[in-house]
C-alpha cells in the first residue's frame, strides 16, 4: 500500500476515488435508505441484476414518486455540502500530485496533518473556481449541443462525442487554474485566470492534445471494462458474480481517476513550461 | 311508387350496395399544384342502412377543421389554433349539390363546423338509394394531421373529400371533428379518377391503374371495395417500392433519404401482418400502403395504408425501435378501426387501446429486442414504456368516454392506448391465455366488416369466456377502479404432536390486503423451504383477510397474484413478502448506485 501512494499518480488516483465513493455514498443515502426498506423482503429485489429491471424500475417510479422526489432533494442538498468539502480534499490532491516545494515540505510535515494544512491553504481558490466551474460547464455544454446538432447528422455518437470534447475542454480549463492557484500558492480567481492565459494560448492544441488523448485511452478502458461487466452479469446472480462486478466498477472509476490524476500532471507540466522567465521567454517558445 | 321502389332496388343491385356497405363513391379530382387546391366532383350513392327513413343525409367536412381558429379543433389545440393563425388553413367546400340529378336549393343545405346538413327532397326510406353529386374545393394546407404537402412537395390526402356520416345501429354518427377525436363511416366502394403532375408517385387505398398521360397531367384511376374511406399520398419526392406477403402487395413511398429505412419497414410490415392475420383473421385487402410524411404525429392509421413519420437520423436506438412500433401499430388498425369499423370518436378504446393491445401481444410473440432501446448494454423495451403511461394515470378517468371529453391529449393517449391495454391483459390472466386468445378472434370474426360497440365487445366475450364481466366493466371501463394487492404478513408455528412418531406440522399464517378500490379475484400461494407450493383462492373483496395453512415445512414466502401479479395492480413489490431478507442482492443493487454517481463525480475534479 505504502508503495502505491509513493506513486503520486495512483496515490492521488486512489484518493480521489475515495473521494467520489465517499460523495456518492452521502448524496445516495436517504435513497438507498428506502430502496431498503422497500425490497429487502420482496421478489422484486430478484429483479436487481444484472441491472434493475424496468418493471420494477416502473413500479418505483408509479408508487414511491414522493420517496424519489425526497432522495433527489436530499441527494442535491447533501451534495451542496459536500461540495465544500471536496474542494478542500481536492485541493490536498492536487498538492500531493503536484511537485511543488511546499507539498515537499508538507510530506516531510507528517502524512494526515501535512495534507489537511496544505488542503486549507488552497481551499479558498478552489471554492472560487468550482463556482465559475458552473459557467464554464454551462457554455461547454451549450457550446457541444449546437455543434452536435449541426453535425447530429453524422449519427448519435457523434453528438454524444462533441458534447463530451466540449466538456473535456471546459474541465481542462478549470483544471488549469486550479494548478494555478495550487503552484502559485495565491488563491485570487483573477491571478489565475490572467497568469494562465499566456501559457494557454502557447500550446492550446498539445493541451487539448493530451487531454483528449488521455480522455479517449480513458473512455476505451472503461469501455472495454463495461463489456467485462455486461459479460459477467449475464450470469445468474451469485455472490462471487456479484463481487466481482462491483470491483471492476471500482476499476473503471479508478481508471478515470488516475485519467484525471495524468491529466492534472500533464496540464501542469504545459503550465510550467508556458510561464514566461525573467525576460518573458517560456519553455514553449516566444517572448 | 312502385315504380320508385323497383328502380332503387335495380339500382341498389347494380351498384352492390347493402346495408352493410351502403355507400359509393365516384369522384374525379384534379390536383393543382401551384394553387395547391384539389378541385373535384363527387357522385355518391348510398343506400338507407337503418330500418327507419332518413330525411337529412350529412358530409364531414373535416378539412373545415382549419379553416379559421374558431373551430372546435382550433379551440382545442393550441398547437394547431397557432398553425392556423400563422395562415396555414384548410378548407373543403361544396358547391352544386344534386339529389337524384336535381339541384338541391340552397336552403337544404345547413353547414355546422365541420359538418353539412342535407335535407333530402323527400324521406329516404331503409333499403332504399339515393345518389348526390356534388362539386368540391380542398384547399390543401401545409402537412396538418391527417392531409397536406410536406416540405419536398409531396402530398397525403386523408378525409379529403365531403364523406358521408356513418350510421352504427340505425344512428346517425355525427360528430364535429375534435383534436382528439378520429373517424367513423360506413363500408364504401370507390371510384377515383384523379390527375396529379406526371412525374408524381402515387399509392394508397387500393389498386391504382395510369389511364393516360395529357400534356402535364397524368390521370390514375384506382378501385377500393369494403373499405371505410379512401386515403392517398403522391409526390415527386416518393421513391417506390414493392414486396408482397400473404399474397398482399405491399407498397412503399418513402422519401429518398429514409429509402435505408426500407428493409427495416418491410420486415416489420411483413411480420406484423403474418401476426394479426394468425391471430385474428386473415388480412382482407389485396394492397397495403406504407407512406412516409411528416404529418406531425408518429403514423396515422388509414384503410389499407398508414402514413408513418420516418426518423431523419440522430439517436437510431431510439427511433428505429419507435419506427417499428409504430408500423406494427398502425397496421394493427388495419383490423381494429379497419376492419372491425368501431366508432373512433365516441369509443376511442375499441381500435386505438385494442390496436395498441394487439402491438404488445405482436411485440411480445415477436420478440421484445425489436423495440428495445438499447444504450451501454440496459435494455428498454419501448412497449413497457407503454404499460407505465397506464398506470402513471392512476385511473383518473373512466375509459369509455368519448374521444372528446378526456381534458387533454396526455390523459387521452395514457387511457384510451395504454390502460386500455393493462385492462385487456389483466382479463388475459383472470380468464386464461388460450380462452381469451379465441375470445378475441371470435369477437374480431364475429364482427368483421361490422360496426361493433363496446356492447357487441363484450357480449361477445361473455359468450366466449362463459363468465359475467359486468362487474369487471363496471370497475375497469366505466368506473375508474384502480388495484393493489399486497402481502401483509407472513408467520407461523411448529405444532407438536401428540404422538412423536408423527412429522411435525407447521401452522402457516398469511395476511393479505386489498390497498385500493379494485376487486380482483386472487390467488394467495406458499412457498415452502422444502420446494412445495400450496395455495388457496381468495375473491379478493374484503379489505384485509387472513389465511391459514398447514404444512409439513416451514414457509419460504407467500404471495398474492394469479401466477404473476394482475397487469392492473399498481405495486407489484409488495405482491410478495420472503421471510428472509435479500440483503445482499441489494448491497449489489447500492454498490451499482454507488457507481453511477461516483463516476459523475470522477469527471468533477
Amino acid at each position: 500500500m505504502k508503495k502505491i501512494f509513493k506513486n503520486r499518480l495512483l496515490g492521488a488516483a486512489v484518493m480521489l476515488q475515495l473521494l467520489d465513493l465517499a460523495g456518492a455514498f452521502v448524496i445516495l443515502l436517504p435513497f438507498l435508505i428506502s430502496m431498503r426498506n422497500i425490497l429487502e423482503s420482496s421478489a422484486v429485489a430478484r429483479e436487481l441484476w444484472p441491472v434493475i429491471s424496468p418493471a420494477a424500475l416502473a413500479d418505483i417510479l408509479i408508487n414511491h414518486s414522493q420517496m424519489l422526489a425526497t432522495a433527489v432533494t436530499a441527494g442535491i442538498t447533501v451534495y451542496i455540502i459536500y461540495a465544500f468539502l471536496r474542494a478542500y480534499f481536492s485541493a490536498g490532491i492536487y498538492k500531493v500530485l503536484l511537485a511543488t516545494e511546499e507539498n515537499i515540505a508538507g510530506r516531510e510535515a507528517g502524512a494526515l496533518p501535512g495534507f489537511l494544512s496544505m488542503a486549507a491553504r488552497s481551499w479558498p481558490g478552489f471554492l472560487k473556481i468550482a463556482l465559475f466551474a458552473i459557467v464554464v460547464y454551462t457554455i461547454a455544454a451549450f457550446i457541444g449541443l449546437i455543434i452536435g446538432r449541426v453535425f447530429g447528422v453524422l449519427g448519435f455518437f457523434w453528438r454524444i462525442a462533441f458534447l463530451l470534447f466540449t466538456m473535456l475542454i471546459g474541465s481542462t480549463y478549470i483544471q488549469i487554474l486550479k494548478i494555478k492557484v495550487v503552484t502559485d500558492n495565491d488563491n485570487s480567481f483573477v491571478k489565475a485566470v490572467k497568469g494562465t492565459r499566456q501559457a494557454i494560448g502557447g500550446a492550446a492544441f498539445r493541451i487539448i492534445a493530451g487531454n483528449l488523448s488521455v480522455g479517449v485511452a480513458g473512455s476505451v478502458i472503461g469501455y472495454f471494462l463495461w463489456r467485462l461487466i455486461i459479460m459477467v452479469r449475464g450470469n445468474e446472480w451469485s455472490p462471487m458474480a456479484a463481487g466481482l462486478t462491483v470491483a471492476l466498477e471500482q476499476i473503471i472509476i479508478l481508471i478515470f481517476c488516475l485519467m484525471q490524476a495524468i491529466r492534472i500532471n500533464f496540464n501542469y507540466s504545459i503550465l510550467r513550461k508556458g510561464t514566461p522567465d525573467a525576460v518573458g521567454r517560456t519553455e514553449l517558445g516566444g517572448i | 311508387m312502385i315504380s320508385t321502389f323497383a328502380a332503387m332496388l335495380i339500382l341498389s343491385s347494380t351498384t352492390g350496395l347493402s346495408p352493410s356497405m351502403p355507400v359509393s363513391y365516384n369522384i374525379d379530382a384534379t390536383l393543382d399544384t401551384s394553387a395547391q387546391e384539389l378541385t373535384g366532383s363527387q357522385r355518391v350513392i348510398f343506400l338507407n342502412p337503418t330500418n327507419a327513413p332518413i330525411s337529412t343525409i350529412c358530409f364531414h367536412l373535416y378539412p373545415n377543421a382549419f379553416r379559421d381558429t374558431s373551430t372546435v379543433y382550433c379551440r382545442e389545440n393550441a398547437r394547431f389554433r397557432a398553425e392556423v393563425a400563422s395562415g396555414n388553413r384548410s378548407e373543403l367546400n361544396v358547391r352544386d349539390v344534386e339529389c337524384n340529378m336535381t339541384p338541391l336549393p340552397l336552403e337544404s343545405l345547413r353547414e355546422s363546423g365541420t359538418l353539412l346538413y342535407i335535407d333530402l327532397p323527400s324521406p329516404l326510406p331503409p333499403g332504399d338509394s339515393i345518389k348526390i353529386s356534388l362539386g368540391f374545393v380542398f384547399k390543401i394546407p401545409r402537412a396538418m394531421m391527417r392531409f397536406g404537402y410536406d416540405k419536398l412537395g409531396n402530398y397525403l390526402f386523408a378525409y379529403w373529400h365531403p364523406i358521408l356520416c356513418g350510421y352504427q345501429k340505425n344512428r346517425l354518427v355525427d360528430f364535429e371533428y375534435h383534436s382528439q377525436s378520429e373517424f367513423f363511416s360506413n363500408f364504401s366502394s370507390y371510384d377515383i379518377r384523379v390527375t396529379i403532375p406526371p412525374g408524381y408517385m402515387v399509392g394508397g387505398t387500393g389498386f391504382f391503374d395510369s389511364s393516360g398521360v395529357n400534356g402535364d397531367q397524368k390521370t390514375w384511376r384506382a378501385y377500393a371495395d369494403s373499405v371505410i374511406g379512401f386515403a392517398f399520398a403522391c409526390g415527386p419526392g416518393f421513391e417506390e417500392f414493392e414486396s408482397d406477403t400473404l399474397g398482399i402487395k405491399i407498397r412503399y413511398l418513402l422519401a429518398k433519404s429514409h429509402v435505408k429505412y426500407l428493409g427495416l419497414a418491410d420486415g416489420m410490415a411483413k411480420l406484423a401482418l403474418a401476426y394479426y392475420s394468425e391471430s385474428l383473421f386473415k388480412y382482407p385487402y389485396a394492397t397495403y400502403t406504407l407512406a412516409d410524411f411528416e404529418f406531425g404525429a408518429g403514423g396515422m392509421e388509414l384503410p389499407a395504408m398508414a402514413a408513418v413519420t420516418f426518423p431523419d437520423g440522430g439517436a437510431g436506438f431510439v427511433w428505429e425501435p419507435l419506427l417499428r412500433m409504430t408500423i406494427a401499430h398502425e397496421i394493427a388498425h388495419e383490423w381494429f378501426y379497419g376492419v372491425l369499423a368501431t366508432n373512433e370518436a365516441e369509443e376511442p378504446w375499441l381500435d386505438e387501446g385494442l390496436a395498441t393491445y394487439m402491438t404488445s401481444r405482436f411485440f411480445e410473440a415477436a420478440g421484445d429486442s425489436l423495440v428495445e432501446i438499447s444504450a451501454l448494454g440496459y435494455r428498454l423495451s419501448l412497449d413497457f414504456i407503454e404499460k407505465i403511461m397506464g398506470q402513471v394515470i392512476k385511473a383518473e378517468w373512466p375509459l369509455d368516454l368519448k374521444s372528446w371529453q378526456y381534458p387533454e391529449d396526455f390523459s387521452y393517449s395514457a387511457i384510451v392506448y395504454f390502460r386500455t391495454t393493462l385492462m385487456l391483459e389483466t382479463l388475459r390472466q383472470m380468464a386464461g391465455a388460450a380462452s381469451f386468445d379465441s375470445a378475441l378472434k371470435a369477437y374480431a370474426n364475429e364482427y368483421r366488416f361490422g360496426h361493433p360497440d363496446q356492447q357487441d365487445f363484450w357480449g361477445s366475450f361473455e359468450k366466449s369466456l362463459g363468465i359475467d364481466l359486468g362487474n369487471f366493466r363496471e370497475q375497469f371501463l366505466s368506473g375508474t377502479s384502480r388495484v393493489d394487492y399486497s402481502v401483509k404478513s407472513i408467520n407461523y408455528k411448529a405444532t407438536v404432536p401428540d404422538d412423536s412418531l408423527r412429522e411435525r406440522s407447521f401452522k402457516i399464517t398469511v395476511a393479505v390486503s386489498r390497498e385500493l378500490d379494485g376487486i380482483l379475484p386472487h390467488k394467495i400461494t406458499v412457498g415452502l423451504k422444502d420446494g412445495a407450493v400450496i395455495d388457496t383462492l381468495w375473491d379478493g373483496v374484503a379489505r384485509t383477510a387472513i389465511f391459514e395453512f398447514t404444512a409439513s415445512a416451514r414457509p419460504e414466502y407467500a404471495v398474492v397474484g394469479n401466477d404473476t401479479p394482475y397487469s392492473l395492480d399498481e405495486n407489484k413489490a409488495n405482491n410478495t413478502l420472503y421471510l428472509k431478507s435479500f440483503s445482499s442482492r441489494l448491497l449489489t443493487f447500492e454498490w451499482d448506485a454507488i457507481f453511477a454517481i461516483g463516476i459523475m463525480l470522477s469527471f468533477l475534479i
